[in-house]
C-alpha cells in the first residue's frame, strides 16, 4: 500500500503531499484539480514513465526545470519503502535526464537499498519492484491503474495481456532459445571430424613418442658406448703416457750413460797422452831432471857466450888501436908526401934531412904493413870468436827450446794428471747417477707393466687386451736380467700397440659421436613434430570441448524452448481460467444485479463473453457488445480488478471515474461495492460524483 | 503475480536443478523487463533488435559464460578413447 505520495512540479502540481488510509482513499475535486495526475505520479515515480507520455518533460509543469515524485509504501510483509525520482529537464528541446533511489526504513533510519548514483540501473529497481511488490509496469498499466475512459475497453480483449502474464516473455525466450540451440547444434556439426583429426593426431603423437623414445634408448646406448671407449681412451692415452714415461727414463738414462762414456773416453786421451808423454820424455822425475840438466847447460852456455863476447871486445879495442896507429902513420905519410920536396919539422918547422924522411917514410910503411897484417889477424881472430859465439848461441837457443819444452811438457804433465783424477771422480759421481738412472728406469718400466696388467684385468678381452698382454708377458723379465735393449723393445711394441689402439679408438669415437649427433638431431626433429602434433591436439582439444560445450549448450536450449512453449500454454490456461472464475465473482460482488450465468475468457484474444441468466450456457456474447455502458463499465471493472488479483492481493488499485456513463442506482452500488474490495486492497478512488455518499476512510480534496 | 502465475512455481513442474530455476526465473523477470518498455518492441510486439541482443547478452551471462570458461574435462573422455 502506498502511505504517502509527494510530487513536485508534476503537471499542475508544483509541490503536493499526501498521506492515503490503507483502505479506501477517495480523492475528489473540480475539473483539471490534477486527481489523475497522482496516478500518473505513482506510475512515473515507479517506473519512470507514464503510458501516454513519451516524454517526460510532458509531466513536468510548464517552465519547470525539474521534476520529482517521492512515493512511501508499506509490503505485504510489513517492510516499509521510501522510493524517490526526479528528472532536471534542460534545454529548448527540454530533454530529461534522471535517476532514482530507493530505500528502506529500519528501525526509525533509512538504507539505500538501490540508486541511480550507485550505478545501479533502472533494470534493478524494476526487478525489486517486482520483487517486493509484484508487479511489472505493464501489469500496473494493465491490473491496477483503471484509466477514466478506457476500462471497458479491456473486454474486447488485449494482445498486450500476453506481455502482462510473461506469455510473451516465454514465447520470445522459446524462440530465442530455439534459434540459439539451432545456431549451436549448426557449429557443433563438425566436431566428429574433429574427433576423428584429435584421435589421429593423438596416435601420431603416440607413435611419435614411441619413436623418440626408441631414438633416445639407442642415443643412450652409443652414449654409454662413447663413454666407455672414451675411458678406454683415457686409459691408452695413460699407457701412452706411462710408455712416454719409460722413454723418458730411457732417454735419461742413455743420457747419463752417454755422459759417463765421454768422460771414459776423455780419462782414456788424458791416460794415453800421459802415457806417450812418460814414453817421449820419462816420467814426471825423470822429466824434472832432464830440466834440472839442461838448464844448468843452458848456464854454462851464457857464461861462454859472456867470455866469446868479452874476447871480442877485446879485439875490438885492439882493432881500434892498431886502427888508430895506422891512421896517424898514414897521416904522416900523407904529409910527408906533401912535404917531400921541402921536408920540415912539423913542431917547429926547421928542415928536415930528406933521406931522414925516406928512411923514416920507409919505416913507416913497414910498420903500416904490420898494422895491416895485424888487423888481419885480429880480424881472423874476432870472427873466429864471433862464430864460437854464433855456435854458443845456437846451442844456447836449442837449450832454451827444450828447457821450454821440458816445463811446457811438466806444466802439462801435472794437468793432465789433474784433469785424469777430475775425470777418475766424475767417472765415478757418473756412474753413481747411471745406477741411479737404470734403477729408476727398471722400477719405472716395472710400475708401468704392473699398472697396465691392472688396467687389463678391468679390459674386455678382445684382441687388443690379448696383444697387450702378450707385450706384457715380455715385460715379465727378472730384474737382473733387464737390459736397456730389452725395455726400448718392449717399449717399442708398446707404443706401437697403444698409438694404433688410441687410432682406432679415435676414429671409433668419432663414428659414434657421428652416429650419435644423427640421432640427436633425429630426436629433435621428432620432438619438433610432437610439439607440433601437441599444438594441433590443443587446438583441437580446444575446439572439441568448445564444439562440445556448444553441443551441451544446444541440447540444453532446446529443453528450455520445450519449457518455455510448455509456460506458455500453462499461463495461459492457468490465466483464463483463474480470470474467468474471479471475473464472475468480483462482478456479481460489483454490480447490484446478479445478471450471468457463465463468464469465459477467449485464451487465445483474452476476450470476454458472457451467458446472461436464462440462456442456455452455450449462447454466450462477447461482452464488449453487451447492452447498456453501465454494464460493460461494471464487467471491464471486474475484468480489471480479476487481472490485479492474478498477483493474489494487489497491493493497490488506482480506479480513476468508475462511474462514468452510469445511472446513479448503479453508481452509487459500484461506489458502495467497491468499498467492500478496499478490505483486502488499497483502493484510491478519483470521482466528483457523488462524493458525499461514498463511504471511505479518507477523502482527498485537491483544489484547482 | 499469483500462485498459478508465479514463474518460479512454474518452472517447479519442470526437471530442473535449482540454479536452472533460478537462472530461468531471472531471465524470465528480465525479458517481462525489457517487453515493459514500449520502446523495446516492435508493431507485432515482438523486441526490437537491441533488446533482443540484451537479453542473448544476459543469456550468455547466465548460462554460457561458466560453462565456456570451465576447465575442459570433456577431453579427457577422447583422450581415453585414444588409449
Amino acid at each position: 500500500m502506498i502511505e504517502s505520495i509527494r510530487v513536485k512540479n508534476f503537471r499542475r502540481h508544483k509541490d503536493l503531499r499526501l498521506e492515503f488510509d490503507e483502505k479506501f482513499n477517495l480523492i475528489h475535486g473540480r475539473n483539471n484539480a490534477g486527481k489523475s495526475t497522482i496516478f500518473y505520479a505513482i506510475e512515473y515515480c515507479l517506473f519512470g514513465s507514464v503510458l501516454g507520455f513519451k516524454k517526460i518533460s510532458q509531466l513536468a509543469s510548464f517552465k519547470s526545470k525539474d521534476i520529482g515524485v517521492e512515493i512511501i509504501f508499506k509490503v505485504k510483509n510489513g517492510d516499509q519503502y521510501k522510493l524517490q525520482r526526479m528528472h532536471k529537464i534542460t534545454g529548448k528541446s527540454r530533454s530529461a535526464k534522471g535517476g532514482y533511489t530507493l530505500k528502506q526504513f529500519q528501525n526509525d533510519s533509512e538504507s539505500y537499498i538501490l540508486s541511480s548514483d550507485f550505478g545501479d540501473p533502472e533494470e534493478k529497481l524494476s526487478l525489486k519492484i517486482k520483487e517486493i511488490i509484484g508487479i511489472t509496469k505493464r501489469f500496473f498499466e494493465t491490473g491496477l491503474h483503471f484509466q477514466q475512459g478506457s476500462i471497458s475497453e479491456i473486454l474486447v480483449g488485449s494482445k498486450k495481456l500476453d506481455i502482462v502474464f510473461g506469455i510473451t516473455a516465454a514465447t520470445t525466450l522459446a524462440e530465442v532459445f530455439r534459434a540459439r540451440a539451432l545456431e549451436f547444434k549448426k557449429e557443433a556439426k563438425n566436431i566428429e571430424t574433429l574427433k576423428m583429426t584429435f584421435k589421429q593426431s593423438k596416435k601420431d603423437k603416440k607413435e611419435q613418442v614411441e619413436k623418440q623414445h626408441t631414438q633416445e634408448k639407442k642415443h643412450h646406448e652409443l652414449q654409454t658406448d662413447i663413454k666407455i671407449k672414451e675411458k678406454h681412451l683415457m686409459s691408452f692415452k695413460s699407457f701412452k703416457n706411462s710408455v712416454e714415461n719409460i722413454s723418458k727414463y730411457v732417454e735419461s738414462f742413455n743420457k747419463v750413460t752417454k755422459t759417463r762414456d765421454d768422460i771414459k773416453i776423455r780419462e782414456e786421451m788424458v791416460s794415453k797422452e800421459i802415457q806417450e808423454s812418460i814414453q817421449k820424455y820419462g816420467n814426471k822425475s825423470e822429466l824434472s831432471s832432464k830440466l834440472e840438466a839442461i838448464s844448468k847447460e843452458g848456464q854454462q852456455i851464457t857464461e861462454k857466450i859472456s867470455t866469446l863476447d868479452i874476447k871480442t871486445e877485446t879485439f875490438q879495442s885492439t882493432f881500434r888501436d892498431i886502427e888508430r896507429e895506422k891512421g896517424d902513420i898514414e897521416g904522416i905519410l900523407t904529409r910527408r908526401e906533401e912535404t917531400k920536396d921541402k921536408p920540415m919539422c912539423e913542431y917547429c918547422g926547421a928542415s928536415i934531412d930528406p933521406k931522414k924522411i925516406v928512411k923514416e917514410v920507409k919505416s913507416l910503411k913497414e910498420k903500416l904493413n904490420t898494422l895491416d897484417s895485424m888487423i888481419k889477424d885480429t880480424e881472423v881472430k874476432e870472427n873466429e870468436t864471433k862464430k864460437q859465439i854464433e855456435e854458443m848461441r845456437e846451442k844456447e837457443k836449442e837449450s832454451d827450446a827444450l828447457l821450454t819444452t821440458f816445463k811446457t811438457q811438466l806444466e802439462r804433465f801435472s794437468e793432465l794428471e789433474t784433469k785424469r783424477e777430475e775425470f777418475k771422480k766424475e767417472l765415478e759421481m757418473v756412474e753413481k747417477g747411471v745406477a741411479i738412472e737404470k734403477e729408476n728406469l727398471i722400477k719405472n718400466f716395472i710400475s708401468t707393466r704392473e699398472n697396465i696388467k691392472e688396467e687389463i684385468s678391468k679390459m674386455e678381452k678382445d684382441e687388443f687386451a690379448n696383444s697387450l698382454t702378450q707385450v706384457v708377458e715380455k715385460m715379465e723379465v727378472k730384474e737382473k736380467d733387464l737390459t736397456l735393449e730389452n725395455i726400448v723393445k718392449v717399449r717399442d711394441e708398446l707404443n706401437e700397440l697403444i698409438i694404433s689402439k688410441i687410432s682406432k679408438l679415435t676414429t671409433t669415437i668419432d663414428h659414434l659421436s657421428s652416429r650419435q649427433k644423427e640421432i640427436k638431431d633425429s630426436i629433435n626433429e621428432m620432438k619438433d613434430k610432437i610439439l607440433e602434433l601437441d599444438k594441433q591436439i590443443a587446438f583441437i582439444s580446444k575446439e572439441i570441448s568448445y564444439l562440445q560445450k556448444k553441443e551441451l549448450l544446444s541440447k540444453l536450449y532446446k529443453d528450455y524452448q520445450n519449457i518455455f512453449t510448455d509456460i506458455q500454454s500453462i499461463i495461459r490456461k492457468n490465466a483464463s481460467n483463474i480470470l474467468s472464475e474471479e471475473i464472475l465473482d468480483i462482478h456479481q460482488t460489483l454490480s447490484s444485479d446478479d445478471e450471468f450465468e457463465k463468464i469465459s475468457i477467449d485464451s487465445d484474444d483474452y476476450s470476454l463473453s458472457i451467458v446472461p441468466k436464462g440462456m442456455d450456457i452455450g449462447e454466450s456474447y462477447p461482452a464488449a457488445i453487451y447492452e447498456g455502458g453501465g454494464h460493460r463499465l461494471i464487467l471491464g471493472l471486474a475484468y480489471k480488478i480479476a487481472l490485479g488479483k492474478l498477483i493474489g492481493s494487489p497491493p493497490f488499485l488506482l480506479i480513476d471515474e468508475p462511474t462514468e456513463f452510469m445511472d446513479t442506482r448503479n453508481r452509487g452500488n459500484l461506489l458502495s461495492n467497491i468499498s467492500s474490495i478496499s478490505e483486502q486492497t488499497q483502493v484510491l478512488l478519483v470521482t466528483h460524483q457523488d462524493i458525499d455518499k461514498i463511504n471511505c476512510e479518507k477523502k482527498i480534496e485537491l483544489e484547482k | 503475480m499469483g500462485v498459478n502465475l508465479e514463474i518460479s512455481e512454474i518452472l517447479n513442474k519442470f526437471k530442473l536443478n535449482e540454479r536452472e530455476k533460478s537462472n530461468l526465473a531471472r531471465l524470465f523477470d528480465f525479458t517481462n523487463y525489457l517487453l515493459d518498455n514500449e520502446s523495446n518492441l516492435t508493431k507485432t510486439l515482438n523486441l526490437v533488435k537491441k533488446a533482443r541482443e540484451q537479453l542473448i547478452e544476459r543469456i550468455q551471462e547466465l548460462f554460457e559464460g561458466n560453462l565456456m570458461e570451465q576447465e575442459d574435462s570433456l577431453e579427457l573422455e577422447i583422450e581415453e578413447d585414444v588409449k
